[in-house]
């Protein structure tokens, strides 16, 4: 007997039939991780501490606060994760790798910002376009195209780029400014990794592939181990974004707003700790009058492409050897590029 | 994995998922938890399927297990069934400092008919603020938002606005004059009118609202307001 179904229990307002999750096994095996058991400790625990947990909970509105953000961090990026994870393994199981030597130009120079440019053609948040572009590694593109494109994408597609314009009416160069801010980032990105990346710093972990396995098969793998690598990583990146997000108190902020230097980084420092979607940054850039034009560019060039969420993504998907390296490199480049854009555009 | 989308494909059915993300993503959360849901059980079936013990043992080789990181997935579910947490409130407006953006139009729009008419909250603060209140003059408006005490006796009535998710919310607040408080995070409506002195053209101005009726109501479906 398999037993691998734990029996649904009601409660908890739901009636899902719990199912397993973690390591599947095949017959007749032995427990190598427990996770079953683990599991089903913890939905009992859920079901029996849930009015003692919901109480501590309550009334304590910085922890119902930093819950719901949590929450809602998680619960806004998973569609856009779902969609990037399906649309990997559909590149991964359908696409050959000769594709990319066809499509990109043939000097590596030129493939960044071709593959920077295609970024406006991947509408939604910064969580879909990491799944892609590790498998846009795995299949055979160049890295520092692809990191080109993981960088662009969040900032330059169609729907931020029109939330900018409907965030600031007045100043519609800022819509340029942060495209152009954007793609120079990322090209500059991608042609230092040319320069001085190493391939063996991207450790992608490695698919359970056979040469027999079906098309199918193939998706249906890259999916799930995508999903399951990215998903958590999610889950520590929307933990610290939600704790930053409670902790940070606004009067800094409006302590800080004045000062030349120290508000271009505090912004930018901001824009990496409360990891906001790239299509909603711009209204809450908006909303910082308090600072300069210049500063809250830096904030919106800065936000898409380097923060917590994404920190902990990158980790997951391309290895935290590269995830160190990648994200500071990123972080001062977008600085850079923000401010110099700023001060010849605004 | 089941589990994370069964929770998803949950959350967007039971319309509780306004609380925590903008009404637009309703489709594609559903969308997405079904792709979960979906993924999960083909895993489980494919897996299950594969029969016999020399395969076991090249996968047992091969390691192949979800990673332990993954299990984190399962935070964010226990999060949301057990702890259930509340849309944002008070404590999240007070964490904002008061902005007002100046939408910058060349004409203010009168109002609609009514009286009292219905209003937004943040309509209500941009004219109020960056128009001097001149369409709001003489009008009685009907507002509803929730209530953030100011901690000597008077209180605000306040309302999120969120574009995204709930972590990139701002608050907009007017001070309410003329009705004592109820307790903090109450939903109400209030029916009253402008009156100048909350200051005006200014980003961090509070507006004024004399009150003339309070009304306990339960949280609307959509808390937020965009």
């Amino acid at each position: 007997m398999r037993g691998e179904e734990v029996s649904s229990k009601p409660g908890a307002e739901d009636e899902r039939a719990a199912p397993t999750e973690g390591p599947t096994q095949g017959p007749g095996r032995s427990a190598t991780f427990g996770g079953l058991p683990v599991l089903g400790a913890v939905l009992v625990a859920a079901l029996f501490g849930q009015p003692f947990v919901a109480g501590w909970f309550s009334g304590k509105p910085a922890i119902e606060t930093f819950a719901t953000v949590f929450v809602s961090i998680c619960v806004q990026a998973l569609p856009f994760l779902v969609l990037g994870v399906v649309l990997s393994a559909c590149l991964t199981a359908f696409v050959p790798a000769s594709f990319f030597a066809r499509a990109l130009p043939g000097r590596p120079a030129w493939a960044v910002p071709v593959a920077a440019s295609c970024g406006v053609l991947l509408p939604g948040c910064e969580c879909a376009s990491v799944p892609i572009a590790g498998s846009l590694v795995r299949s055979g593109l160049i890295p520092p195209a692809a990191f080109a494109f993981l960088l662009s994408a969040p900032a330059v597609n169609p729907i931020v780029l029109a939330s900018t314009a409907v965030a600031f009416p007045n100043q519609p160069l800022m819509v340029v400014a942060r495209l152009v801010a954007s793609l120079l980032a990322a090209c500059v990105v991608g042609w230092v990794w040319l320069r001085f990346g190493r391939r063996d710093l991207i450790r992608l972990p490695q698919l359970d592939v056979h040469e027999r396995m079906s098309r199918r098969a193939v998706f249906r793998e890259a999916a799930q181990h995508d999903l399951m690598h990215a998903g958590g990583f999610l889950v520590v990146g929307g933990l610290t974004a939600a704790v930053l997000n409670v902790l940070v108190p606004s009067w800094w902020l409006d302590a800080v707003a004045g000062l030349p230097v120290i508000s271009v980084l505090a912004l930018a420092g901001l824009a990496v700790a409360m990891a906001i979607c790239s299509e909603a940054d711009a209204f809450v850039a908006a909303s910082l009058s308090q600072f300069s034009l210049t500063s809250r560019l830096v904030f919106l060039a800065v936000g898409p492409m380097i923060d917590v969420k994404l920190f902990a993504l990158q980790a997951g998907t391309f290895g935290r050897s590269f995830a160190s390296r990648f994200a500071p490199l990123t972080f001062v480049v977008a600085v850079a590029s923000g401010l110099l854009v700023g001060w010849w555009l605004l | 994995m089941v589990l994370v989308g069964a929770a998803l494909a949950r959350l967007s059915v039971s319309g509780s998922y306004t609380n925590y993300v903008k009404p637009g993503l309703g489709i594609p959360l559903l969308c997405a938890g079904v792709a979960v849901l979906g993924l999960g059980l083909w895993t489980l079936v494919a897996d299950s399927t594969r029969a016999g013990p020399g395969q076991d043992q090249e996968r047992h080789s091969h390691s192949h297990s979800a990673p332990r990181v993954a299990w984190l997935l399962c935070l964010p579910v226990f999060a949301l069934y057990v702890v259930a947490p509340p849309a944002l409130g008070s404590y999240a407006a007070n964490l904002d400092s008061v902005s007002v953006t100046d939408p910058d139009w060349d004409a203010y729009p009168p109002l609609p008919r009514g009286d009292p008419v219905d209003i937004t909250l943040v309509d209500f603060t941009i004219r109020a603020v960056w128009d001097n209140g001149d369409t709001l003059a003489h009008r009685r408006v009907r507002i509803i938002g929730f209530v953030t005490p100011r901690g000597d006796g008077t209180w605000d009535l306040t309302r999120l606005q969120m574009t995204c998710c709930a972590a990139d919310v701002r608050s907009n607040r007017v001070q309410a004059v003329g009705a004592d408080p109820e307790p903090a995070d109450t939903w109400v409506r209030v029916i009253g009118h402008w009156i100048p002195g909350g200051g005006t053209k200014r980003g961090d101005a509070v507006p004024l609202l004399e009150i003339e009726s309070v009304e306990v109501i339960d949280q609307p479906r959509q808390p937020y307001e965009f």
